[in-house]
């Protein structure tokens, strides 16, 4: 430190010298350097992505549970009730009936919670068909089990060989597979439509108090908050993270080096995660926390919504019974 | 590794989550217990550290993805019952929020993740430390851990979506649930998880378990001996227990009702699974013949009686051979 | 046994505070708060102030040396007694520097009725305690947002209300104006000058010379040092500007240009 005495900065003050490769200046910038060199490291940008999509589903979350619609003013614990019953009746249905009528209980369901139908439908219909019909679509063809043709893929002949492998004289589409495959597919979309009708109407707190009302303890209601909490402040880690990692790279190695990265962000992320607890937890102790929780109820629900939201219900399951 | 809602029924639902029950009931009183918020806290922040690491997807060459579970590492640092509460607790999480998951299927998911994996990766974890390991010993215990719960994990998922198209047909023969059965299920799940989650897994868990070990080794769970040596033991027998009681449920659930199946759809079945199982493998054709056919043949679900025995005995046998090799690898030595 | 009958609120003796085994965090620190006093304890990260809050809040425990607080003891056993253990967090508040760590409930009114939840108010009570601080902090817009979604001025404000919500005797303030905008930093200065109306003691941790200027009347420099380098009136704190500059409080420019 210098002396305080002499401490306004004058021409006899040392300077500080700087390495002499910062003044060294850059070339200036050619044609060919105009097209950046991608920075492929895949997994790691999807993480990011992810991370931002769930802040910003999260978000969307709360600004539908705030909105004025049937579904929001029904009480949280009718709700979950309502819409375990439906799911239960999805997996036990049988057919493709009652299975098409449950879902389209769904979107009027989404009507009714006053969500944009279109990128409900997009979201939890459009996504979850396609990536479940891709799955299950080679188990609807005869390779996997026989069953009545409807549309025949290939014909291979009656001895038709490939190498060692005795091949089927025909591989078709069967009116089994197709039903089976179906049934997966409208079963998982109505399943998760009603999971995203439950969570964005409600809203994380107001979900945990229901659960709690039905009986979930106390001390696993105060581990989801505390969890629901944290993610967030983990993921706002990871994205500065990454942040400042993207401002220092200049050219990249997709695949391993990005596997690589992926483990040190786990391990960094874990450094700031265990501080974190350690504060958290004091916090706590200084408002006075006992270990046991108290809840402060707020929210009112409306009687007659859930009221009219089991009575939908009740019709929905009944439509089921008469169709299966 | 998540199961969606519509690949299982609601039976096998119910079965694993009835399966799940135990080990949460105590898990959940161990916490009441603690009126400290400290472990509260923690549990919490591993939850959300899992359901963000787990968010870390790695492109697999063909096509799919796989991604680390945290359960090894949530064992490791919080013991057997505390990592089944928070793996629990992220898979609540994913599947309400983020649709990762189905509802029903959660039972199904929090058996496999975060009762199965935690409990494997506990016990390896155990056996292969021991007492005051080196470093090394250290961090291999943990890559196998976690290399090997994330496979029993996917294991136990294959098996259990593949039993569905042999337990569950309408009359004409349309699968319900899940249409792959166990020989396409299980290659196809074990193969992403052999080659690459599992190796992500123990790489991850090996790298994390390596640094605590330097800045925080009170952290990692301690070697079990006196009173915890039963503990380490607990969720394994639990497991187990579940295990061999499951199949046979499922068998007995009313899904099966329809009393369609044939009887050498059902001698497949049983040939299936035991096959699927090393263990059980050698020893079923060996001893079973002998048991169940002039004893038990003509009664009614006497297969069933049949299978369980056969269960129970090559898991005893399981057992006895770990037995044997935890007293191998912890009796005292002159150097550890 | 809690009236103000003389005895020092704090009183600490030659505490030592040694992170891990190896980072030292307070290096034999001895203080006395009296009731009603406006401390400020002035000195660079890493000196050690946030360790001395959290040990006077009880959350710390020193490696030697005592603490005590309204003359009693301030240890482990002490405070699993649950009956100190509420009437010394009713009496005494702290205000993190972190304001995530301090907000961990799902909405701000409730995370303002947590601590009076917690130590047993009737909700009645708690309800009328939430509304106040609402206003008083001018948030009451914010009611029903959850408090991690905040802005940082806007979750500090959230803090100090739910911080002030259980009316502690002692408020401990840990940077309680960093990152702050200035709208924000002026309210709370406000509020603190209208609590040191009220007779509460008030310590706050800053490397903010304006705000020690503004609230504290005593100012206590901790060193690099990890030990206290002055204690006495803040006006002679902040006239010493070599002490100032040695303790690593002011830079060479403000020296050039002092602005206090």
């Amino acid at each position: 430190m210098g002396d305080p005495a002499v401490a306004s900065p004058s021409a006899s003050d040392p300077v500080l010298t700087l390495p002499p490769w910062l003044g060294r200046p850059s070339a200036p910038l050619g044609p060919g350097t105009s097209e950046a060199r991608r920075v492929r490291l895949d997994f790691v940008a999807r993480t990011l992505v992810g991370a931002l999509e769930v802040v910003r589903r999260a978000l969307y979350a709360e600004e539908i549970a705030r909105r004025d619609g049937l579904l929001q003013r029904a009480s949280p614990e009718v709700k979950v009730l309502c819409f375990l019953a439906l799911i239960l009746a999805a997996s036990l249905s049988r057919g493709l009936a009652p299975l098409a009528l449950l879902y389209g209980g769904c979107v009027l369901l989404a009507a009714l919670g006053r969500l944009d139908l279109r990128s409900f439908l997009g979201r939890t219909g459009l996504v979850v068909l396609f990536f479940t019909g891709l799955i299950v679509l080679p188990g609807m063809t005869s390779l996997v089990h026989p069953g009545e043709p409807l549309v025949v893929l290939v014909r291979f002949g009656p001895d038709a060989r490939l190498g060692p492998l005795a091949l089927p004289s025909e591989l078709s589409l069967t009116r089994q597979g197709l039903t089976g495959g179906l049934m997966v597919m409208l079963r998982a979309a109505t399943s998760v439509s009603l999971v995203t009708l439950l969570t964005v109407t409600t809203g994380w707190f107001e979900l945990l108090r229901g659960l709690r009302a039905l009986g979930l303890p106390a001390a696993v209601g105060m581990l989801f908050t505390l969890t629901y909490r944290y993610i967030f402040v983990l993921l706002t880690v990871v994205q500065d993270m990454y942040a400042a990692w993207q401002a220092r790279v200049l050219g990249g190695r997709a695949g391993d080096a990005g596997r690589r990265l992926g483990a040190a962000a786990a391990y960094a992320l874990f450094l700031r995660s265990e501080a974190l607890a350690r504060e958290i937890h004091q916090a706590m102790l200084a408002r006075g926390f006992q270990g046991r929780v108290a809840f402060v109820q707020r929210r009112r629900s409306s009687v007659w919504a859930s009221g009219a939201l089991a009575a939908l219900t009740l019709l929905m399951l009944g439509g089921v019974y008469v169709v299966r | 590794m998540h199961i969606p809602d519509g690949y299982l029924s609601p039976e096998t639902c119910a079965v694993l989550a009835a399966g799940s029950a135990p080990a949460l009931y105590v898990a959940v009183r161990r916490l009441r217990q603690e009126s400290d918020g400290a472990i509260l806290a923690r549990l919490a922040l591993a939850s959300a550290f899992g359901f963000v690491v787990q968010m870390l997807n790695v492109p697999v060459p063909d096509g799919t993805s796989a991604h680390a579970v945290g359960a090894a590492l949530a064992a490791i640092l919080l013991g057997p019952w505390g990592a089944m509460l928070a793996m629990t607790v992220t898979l609540a999480i994913q599947a309400l929020f983020f649709g990762d998951g189905g509802i029903l299927a959660l039972g199904a998911n929090v058996f496999n993740l975060g009762i199965l994996a935690p409990a494997v990766a506990y016990f390896v974890y155990q056996v292969v430390a021991g007492r005051s390991p080196s470093r090394t010993r250290l961090l291999m215990a943990a890559a196998l851990a976690g290399y090997l719960s994330i496979n029993a994990a996917a294991l136990a998922t294959a098996i259990e979506l593949g039993l569905q198209p042999l337990l569950f047909r309408a009359p004409d023969g349309t699968p319900l649930y899940n249409p792959y059965p166990l020989n396409l299920a299980v290659p196809a799940m074990m193969f992403a998880h052999l080659v690459v989650a599992g190796p992500v897994e123990a790489l991850v868990t090996g790298l994390i378990v390596g640094y605590v070990h330097r800045v925080q080794p009170d952290l990692l769970a301690r070697p079990a001996e006196g009173k915890w040596a039963a503990g380490a033991w607990l969720p394994l027998v639990v497991v187990l227990g579940l295990l061999i009681v499951l199949t046979p449920l499922g068998l007995l659930a009313p899904g099966t009702a329809f009393g369609e199946w044939a009887p050498e759809e059902l001698e497949g079945l049983i040939g299936y699974v035991p096959r699927g199982l090393a263990v059980l493998s050698g020893w079923w054709s060996g001893l079973l013949p002998d048991y169940a056919v002039p004893i038990l043949e003509g009664v009614p679900g006497g297969e069933v009686i049949g299978y369980l025995l056969s269960a129970l005995m090559g898991v005893l046998l399981a057992v006895l051979v770990w037995g044997i090799l935890r007293w191998l690898l912890l009796r005292p030595r002159t150097r550890s | 046994m809690w009236s103000a009958d003389g005895r020092p609120v704090f009183e600490v003796n030659e505490v030592r505070v040694t992170y891990l085994g190896r980072f030292p965090a307070l290096a034999g620190v001895s203080l006395r708060v009296a009731s009603g006093e406006q401390v400020a304890l002035l000195g660079p990260n890493g000196c050690g102030k946030s360790t001395l809050l959290k040990v006077l809040a009880g959350l710390l425990f020193p490696d030697s040396g005592t603490v005590h607080a309204f003359g009693h003891p301030l240890t482990p056993a002490s405070l699993a007694r649950p009956a100190f253990f509420r009437e010394f967090r009713r009496r005494v508040g702290l205000l993190f520097q972190n304001s995530d760590a301090q907000l961990f409930n799902p909405t701000v009114f409730e995370e303002i009725a947590f601590g009076p939840a917690q130590l047993g108010f009737p909700p009645q009570e708690v309800e009328r305690r939430v509304r106040d601080m609402l206003r008083l902090l001018e948030i009451e817009g914010l009611a029903d947002r959850a408090p991690f979604q905040l802005s940082e001025g806007q979750k500090r404000r959230v803090a100090l209300a739910a911080v002030l919500a259980v009316n502690p005797d002692v408020l401990l303030l840990d940077e309680p104006t960093t990152g702050l905008d200035p709208r924000t930093n002026d309210r709370l200065v406000e509020i603190l000058w209208g609590l040191r109306r009220l007779g509460k003691t008030l310590l706050v941790a800053t490397h903010d010379l304006e705000l020690a200027r503004l609230v504290a009347d005593r100012a206590v420099i901790i060193g690099e040092d990890h030990r206290v380098w002055f204690d006495g009136p803040t006006p002679e704190a902040l006239a010493n500007r070599d002490l100032l500059y040695r303790a690593n409080l002011v830079g060479r420019s403000w020296m050039a240009h002092p602005v206090l």
